[in-house]
C-alpha cells in the first residue's frame, strides 16, 4: 500500500523531510504520521502543517504537489519505492542504499549525495553537484545508479567514488570534478573544466562535447573535450570494455537515451584521454 | 545388451567428485580466440600430472559473449578448489593475457570464487583500472595492443570427473574410427569435456602401482600385449582398446555424453570390428558416481 503525502502549500523556504523514511513511517498510523515534527528554518512544525496524509507506508511512499522546496526526500532510502509526482528539492536520495526513487519532474542540488546503492530515476533535470558531497565531506556518491533524462547542472559527480550516473541530455561545467572512481555518461557535456582534478573513473560522452560558449555542438569537427597538458592526447578507446559499459548503460535508460546509446555503439570511432595528469590522475574521458 | 552387434558390458563407469569452472575467452576474431584457448587448455589432460583437466567446451558466436566478439567457452576441472585457484590464474596469465586482442570473462555463476583478474591485474603495474559494471568487477590492464579486459573472478561449482567408456575392437583402425565418432558426437553437448588429446586415451590407468611414488599406473587388464600374462579383460579377437574420458558439470551431463558417445561409436564401427564397450571402475569403492552402461543406454 502507498502512503501519499500531498503538499498543501508551497513552503516559504526549504522544508527538510529527511526524517520521513519508509522504516520510520511504516509502523505509524496516519494520525501519528501527521504529528511527526518537521523543521522549516528555525521553526518547529509538523507533517500535517504541510502535507495531507493518506494511506499506509507498507511498500511505497509518494509525494504529490510542487515539491521543489522540499529537501531531503528519500534520505537513507533502504528499500521499496518512492515516487515524486512533480519536482523535488535538494539532496534527493541522500545516503540512499537500496530500492528505487522516481521523480517525474526535476530535482535540486546534491541529489544522490552519499548514495551507496539503489536506483534514482529523474525524468527532468538535475541540479548542481549531482552525486556530489556536502560541504566538509570527503566523498560523494559511493554506489548505485542515477538516470537523468534531462540535463544536469554543474559539478556532476563531484568526488564521486563508485556507481553510475547517466544523463540523457547535457552535463554542465566541471563534470567529474575531483572524481575518484565510478562512471558518468552523458549525451553531451560542457567541456569547461571537464574532469578537472579527476583521479580515476570514466566520463563517457555519447554524442558530442560542446564549449561553454557554444549553443549547439559542432558536428563538423568537434574538438577534444579535454585539454592538454592535463589530459593525454586522444587515442582509440578500448572497445571490449566499452561494449560492456554500453550494455549496462542501455539497461534502465529511457527509450531515447537507449536509442542514442545504440546509435553511438555502431557509429564507433571512440577516442579516449587520460587525466587529470596535473593531479597524478588516471581517469578517462571517452567520446 | 548389444548395439549394432557391439556387446555392451554389464558394468559401470566409476566417477569422482570434482570442482569445476567455466571461463569465456573472446577476441577480435575467432582465430585469436581459438589460439588463446588452445594455449590455455594445453597440458590439461589429467589431474594426475597436469594439475587440472581443461578443454574447450564450445565456440561462441558474438551474440553469446559479454563483449559481443567471437569467443570460446572453456571448462576446467580440479580435484579441489585450491587446484583451480592455482592453475586458472597461471594459465590465464600465460596464455590469454599474452594472446593478442583477447579478453577473459567468467562463464558460470556460484558463490565460491576462483581468481582471474584479481591476480592478473598486477601486471598493470599500477596503470590497471578497476571497473564495476552491472554488479560484476572487471580489470582493465594496459597492454601493447590496447587493453586486456579480465573479469575479477569466476565461480567454481561441484562437478563430476572421470566418466568413461572403453572401446574394444579387432584393430586400432576400427577402434580409432569408433573413438573419433564418439568424441565428435559428444563435443557439441553442453557442460561436458573430453580432456584427453582427441578426446580419448590409450593409457587407461588403474589406481596405484608397484612403485610407491606413482599414484596411477597401467591398466594391464586392457593391454592386448599382456593378454595371457595377466588377468586380462580381453578375448583373443581384441587387439586394441581406447578409453573415452568425460568430465561434466553434473552427473546427468556425463550420463548423456556417455549415451551419445556409445551410440555414435556403435553406429560408426559396429559390425566393422568394434567388439565390445565396457567401462572402468574400482568396484564402486573410490568414486561416488557410478554410471551403469545399461542404465545410461536405456
Amino acid at each position: 500500500m502507498t502512503l501519499t503525502l500531498r503538499l498543501r502549500s508551497t513552503p516559504p523556504t526549504a522544508l527538510d523531510v529527511s526524517s520521513l523514511t519508509l522504516e520510520r513511517l511504516g509502523p505509524l498510523s496516519t494520525d501519528q504520521i501527521r504529528r511527526l515534527p518537521l523543521r522549516i528554518g528555525c521553526q518547529a512544525t509538523d507533517v500535517a502543517t504541510w502535507f495531507d496524509v493518506a494511506g499506509r507506508a507498507d511498500e511505497k511512499l509518494g509525494f504529490e504537489g510542487d515539491c521543489r522546496r522540499i529537501d531531503g526526500i528519500g534520505t537513507a532510502w533502504a528499500g521499496g519505492e518512492l515516487v515524486v509526482e512533480g519536482s523535488a528539492g535538494a539532496q534527493l536520495g541522500r545516503r540512499m542504499s537500496a530500492g528505487i526513487v522516481r521523480v517525474q519532474g526535476s530535482v535540486g542540488a546534491l541529489a544522490a549525495s552519499g548514495m551507496r546503492g539503489g536506483v534514482i530515476e529523474i525524468a527532468g533535470d538535475a541540479g548542481e553537484a549531482l552525486g556530489g558531497p556536502l560541504r566538509g565531506e570527503r566523498t560523494g556518491m559511493r554506489g548505485g545508479r542515477v538516470v537523468v533524462q534531462g540535463n544536469a547542472a554543474a559539478a556532476t559527480g563531484h568526488r564521486m567514488r563508485r556507481g553510475t550516473i547517466l544523463i540523457g541530455g547535457q552535463a554542465g561545467p566541471r563534470c567529474g570534478w575531483e572524481m575518484v572512481a565510478g562512471t558518468i555518461a552523458a549525451g553531451r557535456v560542457d567541456s569547461t573544466d571537464l574532469g578537472f582534478a579527476m583521479r580515476r573513473g570514466t566520463i563517457l560522452i555519447l554524442a558530442a562535447a560542446i564549449s561553454a560558449s557554444a549553443a549547439t555542438p559542432s558536428a563538423a569537427d568537434p574538438p577534444p573535450p579535454v585539454r592538454p597538458p592535463c589530459f593525454t592526447p586522444p587515442t582509440a578507446a578500448p572497445s571490449g570494455f566499452l561494449q560492456l559499459l554500453l550494455d549496462d548503460l542501455a539497461r534502465g535508460a529511457g527509450t531515447e537515451t537507449a536509442a542514442a546509446i545504440e546509435q553511438r555503439r555502431w557509429d564507433g570511432g571512440w577516442l579516449r584521454s587520460l587525466g587529470d595528469l596535473s593531479r597524478g590522475g588516471l581517469g578517462e574521458v571517452i567520446w | 545388451m548389444q548395439i549394432r552387434s557391439v556387446t555392451i558390458a554389464p558394468t559401470f563407469a566409476e566417477a569422482f567428485d570434482m570442482k569445476a569452472t567455466r571461463v569465456i575467452v573472446t577476441a577480435a576474431d575467432m582465430g585469436w580466440a581459438r589460439d588463446a584457448a588452445a594455449a590455455m587448455t594445453g597440458f590439461g589432460t589429467s589431474v594426475v600430472g597436469c594439475g587440472i583437466e581443461i578443454a574447450v567446451e564450445r565456440e561462441l558466436a558474438p551474440e553469446e559473449t559479454p563483449d559481443h566478439r567471437p569467443g570460446v567457452a572453456i571448462l576446467a576441472f580440479g580435484v579441489s578448489g585450491q587446484s583451480l585457484e592455482k592453475q586458472l590464474p597461471l594459465r590465464a596469465g600465460q596464455c590469454v593475457l599474452t594472446c593478442p586482442t583477447t579478453a577473459l570473462f567468467a562463464g558460470i555463476d556460484g558463490e565460491k570464487r576462483v581468481p582471474l583478474g584479481r591476480t592478473l591485474r598486477y601486471f598493470g603495474d599500477g596503470y590497471q583500472i578497476s571497473k564495476s559494471i552491472g554488479g560484476r568487477r572487471y580489470w582493465r590492464v594496459p597492454v601493447m595492443d590496447g587493453e586486456f579486459l579480465c573479469e575479477e573472478d569466476t565461480a567454481r561449482v561441484d562437478a563430476v570427473g572421470g566418466g568413461n567408456f572403453f572401446l574394444i575392437g579387432e584393430s586400432i583402425e576400427v577402434v580409432a574410427l569408433a573413438c573419433r565418432a564418439a568424441v565428435a558426437a559428444i563435443r557439441p553437448l553442453p557442460d561436458v569435456i573430453t580432456p584427453f588429446a582427441g578426446g580419448a586415451t590409450r593409457s587407461g590407468s588403474k589406481v596405484g602401482s608397484k612403485y610407491p611414488a606413482l599414484v596411477a599406473s597401467v591398466n594391464e587388464a586392457y593391454c592386448p600385449t599382456l593378454r595371457g600374462a595377466v588377468d586380462s579383460g580381453l578375448d583373443a579377437r581384441s587387439n586394441a582398446v581406447l578409453e573415452v574420458v568425460i568430465d561434466g558439470l553434473t552427473p546427468g551431463a556425463v550420463a548423456e555424453a556417455m549415451r551419445v558417445g556409445i551410440h555414435a561409436a556403435c553406429e560408426a564401427a559396429g559390425e566393422r570390428g568394434l567388439l565390445e564397450i565396457t567401462a572402468g571402475n574400482y568396484g564402486g569403492k573410490l568414486g561416488r558416481h557410478c554410471f551403469d552402461l545399461h542404465e545410461v543406454l536405456a
